[in-house]
């Protein structure tokens, strides 16, 4: 899969390449307005990540450009300012989501992962990962062929902990995936604990091995054993 | 008071005491001359009473009404003219009538004699009304022209300020559309409106510097914080970590983020002092609530916290839809963040007033609490109330806090 990474920070950049290298990515950069259109006109990418603070201009234009060549990319803007009007013009001129500055990279990863998967319609909204099989457009899960229930919550994590398989994960990323800004109004994570356990539960009652190692005192990690 | 108003009033006052005075002045003037020319016609009468009785004419046919001749005894105080103001009773008219009268004894021949003459002042009297009769008139015509003329005048002079009064009101901070004052060729008024345009363009300049400030600064500190979570981040994931290192990692991280919020917000604190959030609509209050709660419902239950409600009474208010939302989510955070296991929520709204109370343990009574980074819990970031106070203040909303039987209550009447 190809990613296109727009981000004029040089250290943000290499470090996003890495990471979204290490999850079989294949990556490219631009650091301004004008290279990204450049590589936009020539390749075609799965995904573009979009940073809106360039030297050279606005990352919106980037984004009206990808639209006036009409390809179907996926965009995500990835913005330092808070800024509830970059939001919604971000959306409204087709970027797919919105991220801003700092982000737990496991929440851009997966946000990622979930943008190329609604863009490509030809069957791949099945996510799968091993015995486990995951309807992203029907928000159903198989394991074995074998359908099993899920609370919406529970559905939401078993996505995160596969999108960002054999990756540490730590509970305040978890906690704030499913909360986001609320994350900050529990006393105790302890609820993350049950939430986690039932998961489990079901999983293995479902015949499923146990991908999910606890890291003591961090969080989690979802591989193969 | 309208200045116009109040002006007339002063006009009038000073006017009237101009009048009275002048009045009084002119009164008395008249009085002096007709005293003395009474004055002298009884000086006059006496002349020729004397001469009669020089000219041996009985006394007694000279004694009429008002002139009265009889012998004196004694002969003190001789030649001696003494006017003197008296009443008297005019049997004719049955009332008493002012007279001044003039007294004087002369030595005629060999004998002494009291003459004293008298002279109605009822005709002088009469005449000193009708003049003041006639003044008043004029100044009060006078008065009431000249206050009318000044609210013409003043209503004429004053049209280039009203126009630049109704100007001022279109103001909108952030509104960068330049006011166009009305040309005058009243001097203040053009420095008025020069200095208005220069104080305008000044407090435009600095909104905008400060908009530019705080959104800088938010920038320039995300983007560092991003670096240090991806660097985080992959010393996570790489393989030979110690306990002990994964777990400082991890504090860091958490560190980072919590830095990230708190800049929000500040970010959010000064975008409402600096006035962003401008346009009110009116808003159903209750809704807001109800679509809050709806929003932390679940967290609220994972809390272990009974929410209780009574929100019949809807309440309109005008104000900026981010801002009302953030207020109550604010409050309602609030009452989450600093509730006890098992502990309730009540939200009701009664007529104009909202109260968002939640069990919990005295720890914040004073009013401190309203203050930036006054913080309560490890897990506060102090900021919350301080931006619910903001925005009671930005919009005149009333808050109150209070706490009673384990209670912490907010009120806000609306």
């Amino acid at each position: 899969m190809k990613l296109l990474i727009v981000e004029d920070e040089q250290e943000l950049l290499t470090d996003l390449m890495d990471l979204f290298h290490l999850e079989g990515f294949l990556c490219e950069s631009a650091v301004n307005v004008f290279e990204a259109k450049e590589k936009i006109f020539m390749y075609d990418y799965d995904a573009i990540i979009l940073d809106l603070g360039l030297p050279d201009g606005n990352g919106l234009d980037i984004l009206i450009y990808l639209k006036q060549l009409n390809k179907k990319t996926g965009v995500l803007i990835l913005s330092a300012k808070n800024a509830l009007d970059d939001k919604i013009n971000g959306l409204d001129i087709g970027a797919d989501d919105y991220l801003t500055k700092p982000f737990d990279f496991p929440e851009l990863n997966a946000r990622i992962k979930s943008i190329i998967r609604r863009k490509h319609f030809d069957g791949s909204n099945i996510l799968k990962f091993s015995e486990i099989e995951i309807n992203t457009s029907s928000q159903k899960v198989k394991i074995n062929d074998k359908s099993i229930f899920l609370t919406p919550k529970e559905y939401e994590l078993l996505l995160f902990f596969v999108s960002n398989k054999n990756r540490v994960i730590t509970r305040e990323s978890i906690v704030e995936h499913l909360w986001g800004d609320d994350t900050d109004l529990f006393n105790s994570f302890d609820f993350i604990y049950n939430h986690i356990k039932n998961l489990r539960k079901k999983m293995m009652n479902a015949g499923s091995n146990n991908y999910l190692k606890a890291i003591y005192g961090v969080g989690y990690k979802f591989e193969k054993v | 008071m309208r200045l116009l108003r109040k002006a007339t009033f002063h006009y009038v006052f000073i006017s009237l005491l101009f009048f009275l005075i002048a009045g009084y002045l002119i009164s008395l003037n008249i009085n002096w001359i007709i005293k003395n020319d009474v004055d002298k016609f009884l000086i006059n009468r006496e002349e020729i009473a004397t001469t009669q009785i020089i000219n041996n004419i009985p006394i007694e046919s000279l004694n009429n009404f008002e002139q009265k001749i009889k012998l004196s005894a004694t002969n003190n105080f001789i030649d001696q003219l003494r006017f003197i103001d008296t009443t008297m009773y005019d049997i004719i008219e049955d009332e008493f009538h002012t007279y001044r009268k003039l007294n004087v004894k002369r030595k005629i021949g060999d004998k002494y004699y009291d003459i004293t003459i008298y002279k109605s002042l009822i005709e002088s009297n009469l005449f000193v009304l009708e003049i003041l009769k006639a003044m008043s008139m004029v100044f009060t015509g006078l008065l009431i022209f000249l206050v009318l003329i000044h609210l013409f005048v003043s209503r004429y002079l004053w049209v280039p300020f009203n126009h630049t009064l109704s100007k001022l009101k279109q103001f909108e901070l952030g509104n960068s559309d330049k006011i166009k004052f009305s040309k005058t060729n009243t001097k203040e008024f053009e420095q008025l409106n020069k200095m208005l345009n220069i104080m305008i363009s000044k407090i435009h300049d600095d909104y905008n510097n400060l908009k530019e400030y705080t959104e800088n600064v938010a920038h320039e500190i995300q983007t560092p914080l991003t670096i240090i979570k991806s660097k985080l981040e992959l010393i996570l994931q790489s393989r030979n970590l110690e306990k002990a290192d994964l777990k400082n990692i991890k504090t860091i991280y958490d560190t980072s983020s919590r830095l990230s919020k708190i800049n929000h917000g500040l970010t959010l604190l000064a975008k409402i002092e600096s006035g962003a959030f401008e346009n009110k609509i009116d808003i159903n209050l209750t809704e807001v609530v109800v679509m809050q709660l709806k929003h932390y419902e679940e967290i609220i239950s994972l809390n272990n916290i009974e929410l209780k409600t009574d929100l019949k009474d809807q309440i309109y208010y005008k104000i900026n839809s981010d801002l009302i939302d953030i207020l109550i989510s604010n409050l309602v955070r609030n009452s989450i963040k600093h509730n006890i296991p098992n502990g309730t929520i009540t939200i009701t709204s009664i007529k104009n007033n909202i109260r968002i109370s939640n069990t919990g343990k005295e720890i914040r009574v004073n009013s401190e609490e309203f203050n930036r980074f006054h913080r309560s819990s490890k897990n506060s970031l102090g900021l919350g109330l301080s931006i619910v106070k903001k925005i009671c203040k930005l919009y005149n909303i009333k808050i109150n806090y209070s706490y009673e039987n384990e209670v912490h209550n907010f009120d806000l009447t609306f």
